[in-house]
């Protein structure tokens, strides 16, 4: 579809049936070409909030180990820094360029143009406006209190806003496909893209708008707070890697049947785990039990996901030698199943019982929004934007940094405290050990975790020194020979050069 | 109480409503018949199977067949 034959906004809202005439396929240089500027807004601010993210996550981190560090300042605190910390990286980085790599894929597997960007690029101001107001406003002290949920009042009706107009470009994109058959992961993009809305709102309005009172605050709480993780980032990130490992090995994905059993066990059993995060609180006895039930269900599209991955590569795992792409990837796909079965585990009461209120949840917490999705998104985005930009990646050496920055720091992250946090665990439930003494015995495991952050801050500024570098590049005229992975593009910039 | 009870069960009815929709909508329009057609949705005539499509610009000028398993290719 050209952008001659690109129907009006009206056209799109039309109801009626168009047909999906799949001869009339977009070329690969078309796609990329439409998507630049609405992607390169999203990922441009997700990556300043990744910066911020990361300097307000090493402060909160020294803290913990140092109290004084910066005690003068109240906006400072740990009570403050660790909430503006969790939404920049949550609802900055990781929602934005997931919304990004989402767009580029549904263009891409729907073989259309990115249509009607105005909507995109209007969404993304709102998003970022409705963010910046909001991370203020926890610096300013107007914090929820509520996790995973601590913008204001007044900041979340904005990216409510954004992320309706989102919506209704996903939907539009998918009525105008050309290509009738849907790959899986388009069913993961388009639940992520209906599951979050209704997540957001429904959360908002219990718990912030007309708050529900008692017990019944944590019960919707954590139902939000775990299905963030599981209806939202972990579609988008298993969507990137069911496109990512086949198109980059060039094999399909070993069994396209067992993808979409994935999918649909994920869909019938990932919304009922938030409870289990309550394990021994006051709350209905068969409300934790269906949670914990359906927890161990996970297992299902966990183990489906893992040995359709793993098959997928097999005899293909030196192909990560040559791309930067697959190495994110495939980290982010084993740290998936690896936080999946830690997932699973923290649900059995006896274990709950010794890692429930210790380092070791926060060390989940990483495993799976930064070894899983952050290291999905940062693999995707390494493949995406040579594309929309029509520039190589100008260093290589920046890459290898970055890569084994921040797969260094996320070791030295997760295994430290996760043990740490288990033996904090055992202490805490022996009532002869002074609380002290446990504190104290932390603190190693927090120091280790302060450096683990240090070289993930290396990491992200080699990669955000790379994308600047990049966009550099695209000011100056295109000169060089790229890889023949963007040969339609370059033949596109020189008929504009001709022109 | 009433006002929760709308948002909880509306929700409910509307998201079951809307996967059993979807269930069926893909079984009747042969979504989940041809899995071998679903498979090789990532590659056409530009990106073809068997191609890989990825790697570090200093090395975009060769990736050995040993690398790749898939024959290699020169660029």
């Amino acid at each position: 579809m050209s952008e001659e034959t690109s129907p009006t906004l009206m056209q799109s809202l039309d109801p009626r049936k168009i047909s999906n005439d799949s001869d009339d396929c977009a070329t690969l240089v078309e796609i990329d070409r439409s998507c630049r500027a609405p992607l390169l807004i999203f990922i441009i601010s997700g990556l300043i909030w990744l910066l911020i993210g990361t300097g307000l996550a090493l402060i909160a981190s020294i803290k913990l180990h140092n109290p004084n560090f910066l005690s003068g300042w109240s906006w400072l605190s740990f009570g403050v820094v660790r909430p503006a910390h969790l939404n920049t990286v949550i609802y900055g980085f990781c929602s934005e360029t997931g919304i990004a790599v989402a767009l580029w894929l549904m263009c891409r597997l729907c073989k259309t143009p990115l249509i009607h960007s105005g909507i995109i690029i209007i969404a993304a101001v709102f998003w970022n406006i409705g963010l910046t107001i909001g991370i203020f406003g926890i610096l300013a002290g107007d914090s929820t209190s509520i996790e995973w949920l601590e913008l204001p009042a007044y900041s979340s009706p904005i990216l409510f806003i954004s992320f309706a107009l989102i919506g209704i470009w996903t939907v539009i994109a998918f009525r105008y496909r050309r290509e009738p058959m849907l790959y899986v992961s388009q069913w993961y993009l388009l639940a992520a893209f209906f599951w979050f809305p209704w997540l957001y709102s429904v959360a908002n309005i219990m718990l912030v708008l007309e708050p529900v009172h008692g017990t019944l605050q944590a019960a919707v709480n954590w139902w939000f707070a775990h299905n963030v993780l599981g209806l939202w980032f972990t579609p988008i990130g298993l969507a990137a890697i069911y496109y990512f490992i086949p198109k980059i090995i060039g094999r399909p994905i070993h069994s396209y049947h067992l993808s979409v059993f994935g999918f649909w066990s994920l869909a019938l059993f990932y919304n009922w785990n938030g409870m289990h995060h309550l394990i021994g609180g006051p709350l209905p006895a068969w409300l934790v039990t269906i949670s914990i039930v359906a927890s161990v269900m996970m297992l299902i599209p966990v183990v489906t996901v893992a040995i359709n991955h793993h098959m997928t590569m097999w005899g293909h795992f030196k192909a990560m030698k040559n791309s930067p792409t697959l190495r994110f990837i495939v980290v982010g796909a084993m740290s998936y199943t690896l936080a999946s079965l830690q997932g699973i585990a923290s649900a059995i009461p006896s274990y709950s019982e010794v890692v429930h209120f210790t380092h070791h949840t926060v060390a989940h917490a990483h495993l799976g929004m930064y070894a899983f999705f952050a290291m999905i998104m940062f693999g995707s985005m390494y493949y995406i934007i040579p594309r929309i930009t029509n520039r190589e990646w100008p260093s290589a050496g920046l890459i290898y940094i970055h890569f084994w920055a921040v797969f260094v720091g996320m070791i030295l992250y997760i295994v430290p405290l996760s043990i740490g946090g288990f033996l904090q665990g055992l202490k805490m439930n022996n009532p002869d050990v002074p609380f002290l003494e446990v504190v104290q015995m932390t603190l190693p495991f927090l120091k280790f975790r302060t450096l683990a952050g240090l070289l993930m801050t290396v990491g992200h500024i080699a990669f955000f020194a790379n994308f600047i570098w990049i966009l550099a590049r695209c000011l100056q005229p295109y000169r060089e020979p790229v890889a023949m992975i963007l040969k339609g593009t370059i033949g596109l910039e020189s008929k504009e050069e001709n022109s | 109480m009433v006002f929760y009870w709308i948002i909880i069960l509306g929700s409910a009815i509307c998201l079951s409503g809307s996967a059993v929709f979807a269930l069926w909508w893909a079984a009747t329009n042969n979504q989940l018949s041809h899995p071998k057609k679903g498979a090789l949705l990532v590659f056409d005539e530009e990106e073809p199977m068997g191609i890989p499509t990825d790697h570090f610009p200093a090395k975009s000028t060769a990736v050995p067949p040993s690398e790749t398993g898939r024959g290699g290719r020169s660029v």
